[in-house]
C-alpha cells in the first residue's frame, strides 16, 4: 500500500495511527511473544504468607525435576548482584524475598528451564517454612501499628525531597507530605457550616492485556533487556546501578506495549530477569500470567478524611484533608503519588485556608503504584462526593455551589501557584449545559433516575525531562528518535505529526524508531499524561533545529533565502551525491520551584494543569440496587488536540476504565490473600457495562506553554467518573455511598438502611 | 404454590418469600447471602410476570 498525504497542517488532523496496520495484521512485535535463540524461561514460587521470616526453602525436588536448569533463591542472586534491592523512590524491594516475606504472592524462588511448562511444574514442587509475623493491611491502622513492614526506610536518592527519610526506623509511613496555607482552625471556628466526611477506595489493578514480560540477555561485555516497559531510560539507570556498570553497557529495547496504564513503569521484572540471565549465562525470559498480575502492582487503596468550612454565603473558606495511601509491601512510586497528587487534595476550588496531610503507608499487600491518574481519581472521589454533599445539605444546586467556589484564572491554587491555562470555569459551564440538555424523567415505582457531576484538576508531575532527535536523510526522508512508549495511546502518531508540522512533510512519511536506549535518547517515562507536552516540546525543538540546519545547508550551498530547492538537491550540492544527514536535537525540562518542605507552598509547582469534568445520568432499581449508566459525559481541557480522533478514544477509554473501578472492580482480600486473583473472578467492564450514551467533549482552549497549544490527555477523563456516579445515585434515590465500588448490594443496603429495614449481615 | 392460582402482587410476594426460605444461599465475593436472598424475592415475582406477559410456559 502506498501512503499518500498532503503536507501542511499536520497538527490538528485526525491522522490514522501509524502502527494500525501492523497491529491488526498481527505483525507488531510484543515482548510477551518474543523469543531469542537459546532462551530459557523462568517461573516463580511465591509466598503464601503475608508477613513472616523465612525459616527454610526446600528446592530439592524442583532441582531434581527433569529439564530444570536452575532453581534460584536470594542467596544465589547475591552471588551475582551484591546488593539486590531496587525501586524508583526507595531501594526497598529485593529481587527475591530476602529472609522475610511481606505480602502473599511475593516471589520467593525462581525456576529456570528451557520449557516454560517444566519450569512451572517444578516451581510447584518448592516449599518454604515461615515464622509468621503479625500483618497489617489497613492503611490507617498501619500508621499507628507496632508491626513494621520494613526495618528502616531506604530512599533511593533519585528524588531530593525523600533524602531526609534515610535510615528512619519503627515506622510504616514512607512519606508524609504536608501543605499549610492560611489558618484552617480559625476559619472553621468562623464558618457558618462545617462538614466532615470519610471516603474509601478499594484495591484495583491495571490488567494490561499484555502482562509484564522481560527477557534479559547478559554477556560480560554488556546486557540487553527486551522488556514491556513504560520507562526504558529508568530501567537502564537502575540496571546499571545494580551491576555497578556505566549506562552504555546496558541496552533496553521496548517494542509496542499491549497497554500499561502505569503498571509497567520504573522497574518491575527487569532486575529478576537480569539476575537469572547472569546465573544461567543464557537469555532468560520472565513473563507473568494474567493471574500473576494480582501480585505485581495495583492502584493505591485510600482513606481520605475531609473537612470543609462554608460561610453564610456558600463560600468555601477552609478545607482540611488527611489522606492515607495504602502502598502495600514496597514503596514503588507511592511516595510520588502521595506528594505530587496529594498537593491537589483540596480540589479545583478557591479556598483561603487549607491544610493537607498525605501519607504513603506500607502494608502487607501487593505493592501499589501509579494507575491512570497517579492518585487523582482517589482524591476526586472523596472531594467531589464531599462537595456535592455540602451543596445538597445547604440546599444549593451542586453546579451553582461549584460555580461559586471554583478556582479561576489568575487566582492562587492551594500551593500558591497562580492558575493559568486551567479552564475550570469553561469545563463546568459545558458540563452544566450538557448534563441538563434534556429534562430529567425521574422515573416511578422501583425505577428512579438522577444526575450528578464532578470536576477536578491535576498538576502534571514536575519537573521531568525529555530528549529527542530528528534525522533528515539526504533523500529528504525524516526519522524521529524519541523514548516515549506507544502503549496504545497513539503517541508515535502524535509525535510524528509535530515533526511533520515543523518540517512540512506528511506525518505518514515520518519514521518513528522503535525504543532502544542504544539509539533513542533519554526520557523520564511514559507516565502521568506528561509525554505529549514534555516529549512533544523536545520533538518540536529537534524538528526546528533540523529545519534551521537545513536552512543553513541551503545558504552554504549558495541557495537564495526562501528557495524551494528540494532537500536531496541540497545534499547533492554539498556532498556531490546523496550522502550525509542533518541531525536536529531537542531537550525539554520545564521551570519549577520545589514546594517548601514545611508548608508545601510553591509559586511554580507544575508545568501545566489538567482539567476534567464528568457528568452521569443513572437509573437505579430500588428493589435490587442495580445502577444503569444512561449517560456518561466527559468534558476536558486538553488544550488544542494534536489528533482529535485519538484524543476522543483516549477520553472514552479512560472514562470506561474508571467506570469499572467505580461500579464493580475490587481485589477481595482475606488475611492478605487475594481471593479473586483471576479474570474469572475479577470483573472488568464488558459490552453490557457500557453507558447507553457517551459524550466526549474538549472545551476550546489553547495551552500557551504547550507544544502547538496542546497538553496531556491520557488520564484526564478518569478523574471524576466515580463521584459523578455516586452523586447521581444520591440525586436519584437519596442515599450516599462513601466507599468504592458502588455495587448493587452497596446501593440496596444503603436504601434499606434509609427505609429502616436494614439487610442482614450474613 | 403458583400452580392454578390467579397471580397478584401478594401471591408473587409470598412465592418470593417461599423461594428465599427454601433456597440454599451462600455468601461469597459476589454478594452476601442476605442480598442474594433479597434478589431472589424480587426476581421470582419479576420472572413470573415476565413469563406471563410473553406467554412463555403457559
Amino acid at each position: 500500500m502506498t501512503t499518500v498525504a498532503k503536507a501542511g497542517s499536520e497538527v490538528g488532523r485526525s491522522v490514522p495511527r501509524l502502527e494500525s496496520r501492523e497491529k491488526v495484521t498481527g505483525r507488531a512485535e510484543y515482548t510477551h511473544t518474543m523469543r531469542l535463540p537459546g532462551m530459557l524461561y523462568a517461573k516463580l514460587f511465591r509466598s503464601t504468607v503475608a508477613h513472616g521470616y523465612i525459616k527454610s526453602i526446600d528446592t530439592s525436588a524442583a532441582k531434581n525435576f527433569p529439564g530444570v536448569a536452575h532453581v534460584v533463591t536470594i542467596d544465589d542472586i547475591r552471588k551475582v548482584i551484591s546488593n539486590p534491592y531496587y525501586g524508583p523512590a526507595f531501594h526497598d524491594q529485593p529481587i527475591l524475598a530476602d529472609g522475610k516475606v511481606r505480602f502473599v504472592g511475593e516471589p520467593v524462588a525462581a525456576v529456570v528451564a528451557a520449557d516454560p511448562h517444566v519450569a512451572e511444574q517444578a516451581a510447584q514442587l518448592i516449599s518454604a517454612e515461615y515464622e509468621e509475623l503479625p500483618a497489617v493491611f489497613d492503611e490507617v491502622e498501619a500508621v499507628s501499628a507496632t508491626t513494621f513492614i520494613h526495618d528502616e526506610l531506604k530512599p533511593a536518592g533519585t528524588f531530593a525531597d525523600l533524602k531526609h527519610l534515610k535510615g528512619v526506623k519503627n515506622t510504616n509511613v514512607a512519606l508524609d507530605y504536608r501543605l499549610r496555607r492560611g489558618d484552617v482552625d480559625k476559619a472553621f471556628a468562623a464558618a457558618a457550616h462545617v462538614f466532615e466526611h470519610e471516603f474509601k477506595t478499594q484495591k484495583v489493578l491495571h490488567l494490561p492485556f499484555e502482562p509484564h514480560a522481560t527477557i534479559a540477555d547478559y554477556r560480560d561485555s554488556g546486557v540487553t533487556l527486551y522488556t514491556a516497559s513504560q520507562g526504558p531510560s529508568f530501567v537502564r539507570t537502575e540496571i546499571a546501578r545494580l551491576l555497578g556498570w556505566p549506562e552504555n553497557k546496558v541496552r533496553v529495547k521496548v517494542p509496542y506495549l499491549g497497554s500499561g496504564y502505569g503498571a509497567k513503569l520504573y522497574i518491575k521484572l527487569e532486575a529478576l530477569a537480569l539476575a537469572l540471565s547472569m546465573i544461567a549465562r543464557r537469555p532468560v525470559k520472565v513473563a507473568l500470567t494474567m493471574d500473576e498480575l494480582f501480585y505485581q502492582i495495583t492502584r493505591h487503596p485510600s482513606t481520605f478524611r475531609i473537612k470543609s468550612g462554608v460561610d453564610k454565603d456558600g463560600r468555601l473558606i477552609a478545607r482540611k484533608c488527611e489522606v492515607f495511601w495504602n502502598g502495600g509491601a514496597y514503596a514503588d512510586i507511592g511516595p510520588r503519588v502521595t506528594q505530587k497528587s496529594g498537593l491537589t487534595a483540596t480540589g479545583p476550588y478557591d479556598i483561603d485556608n487549607v491544610w493537607i496531610d498525605s501519607y504513603a503507608v506500607y502494608t502487607n499487600e501487593t505493592p501499589s503504584g501509579a494507575l491512570r491518574g497517579f492518585g487523582i481519581p482517589q482524591l476526586v472521589w472523596a472531594y467531589e462526593s464531599h462537595t456535592d454533599m455540602i451543596a445538597r445539605s445547604l440546599n444549593i444546586d451542586p453546579i451553582e455551589f461549584r460555580r461559586k467556589n471554583i478556582l479561576r484564572e489568575g487566582r492562587p491554587h492551594a500551593t500558591g501557584t497562580i492558575m493559568k491555562d486551567a479552564a475550570i470555569d469553561k469545563v463546568l459551564d459545558k458540563l452544566a449545559e450538557r448534563i441538563h440538555a434534556q429534562p430529567l424523567d425521574r422515573g416511578s415505582g422501583h425505577v428512579r433516575r438522577g444526575r450528578g457531576i464532578g470536576i477536578a484538576l491535576k498538576a502534571v508531575i514536575t519537573p521531568t525531562t525529555s530528549v529527542a532527535i530528528v534525522n533528515v536523510s539526504a533523500d529528504g526522508s525524516v526519522t524521529l528518535y524519541c523514548g516515549t512508549i506507544d502503549m496504545g495511546q497513539g503517541s508515535d502518531t502524535a509525535m510524528a505529526q509535530m515533526v511533520g508540522e515543523v518540517l512540512n512533510v506528511p506525518t505518514e512519511t515520518v519514521r518513528v524508531v522503535p525504543r532502544d536506549t542504544d539509539v533513542t535518547p533519554y526520557d523520564m517515562g511514559t507516565l502521568g499524561s506528561r509525554s505529549l507536552f514534555h516529549m512533544g516540546h523536545a520533538v518540536r525543538r529537534a524538528a526546528e533545529d533540523a529545519r534551521e540546519k537545513l536552512k543553513a545547508l541551503a545558504r552554504e550551498v549558495g541557495e537564495p533565502e526562501g528557495s524551494n530547492t528540494p532537500i536531496p538537491a541540497l545534499f547533492v550540492k554539498k556532498y556531490g551525491m546523496l550522502a550525509g544527514n542533518v541531525i536536529g536535537t531537542g531537550v525539554y525540562k520545564p521551570d519549577y520551584i520545589p514546594p517548601a518542605p514545611e508548608t508545601g507552598l510553591s509559586e511554580n509547582v507544575t508545568a501545566f494543569w489538567m482539567i476534567s469534568g464528568s457528568g452521569a445520568e443513572v437509573e437505579v432499581d430500588t428493589e435490587t440496587g442495580r445502577v444503569r449508566i444512561l449517560k456518561l459525559i466527559s468534558v476536558l481541557d486538553v488544550g488544542k488536540p494534536i489528533n482529535p480522533r485519538i484524543v476522543e478514544t483516549q477520553i472514552s477509554g479512560g472514562a470506561l476504565m474508571q467506570l469499572g473501578f467505580t461500579m464493580f472492580e475490587k481485589m477481595h482480600m482475606d488475611g492478605g490473600q487475594v481471593i479473586n486473583a483471576s479474570l474469572a473472578d475479577y470483573k472488568i467492564p464488558g459490552i453490557h457495562d457500557l453507558p447507553l450514551e457517551m459524550e466526549n467533549i474538549c472545551v476550546d482552549t489553547y495551552q500557551s506553554n504547550g507544544p502547538f497549544g496542546a497538553k496531556g490527555v491520557g488520564e484526564v477523563s478518569t478523574f471524576c467518573v466515580s463521584p459523578a456516579v455516586a452523586n447521581a445515585i444520591d440525586d436519584a434515590v437519596g442515599v450516599r455511598l462513601t466507599a468504592l465500588p458502588l455495587t448493587p448490594e452497596a446501593v440496596l443496603r444503603a436504601l434499606r438502611a434509609k427505609q429502616g429495614k436494614p439487610l442482614g449481615d450474613e | 404454590m403458583l400452580s392454578g392460582q390467579v397471580v397478584d402482587d401478594r401471591l408473587l410476594g409470598r412465592a418470593g418469600e417461599a423461594a428465599a426460605a427454601e433456597a440454599e444461599i451462600l455468601s461469597d465475593l459476589r454478594g452476601s447471602a442476605a442480598y442474594k436472598r433479597e434478589l431472589l424475592r424480587v426476581y421470582v415475582g419479576r420472572a413470573v410476570r415476565a413469563a406471563l406477559q410473553t406467554g412463555v410456559g403457559g
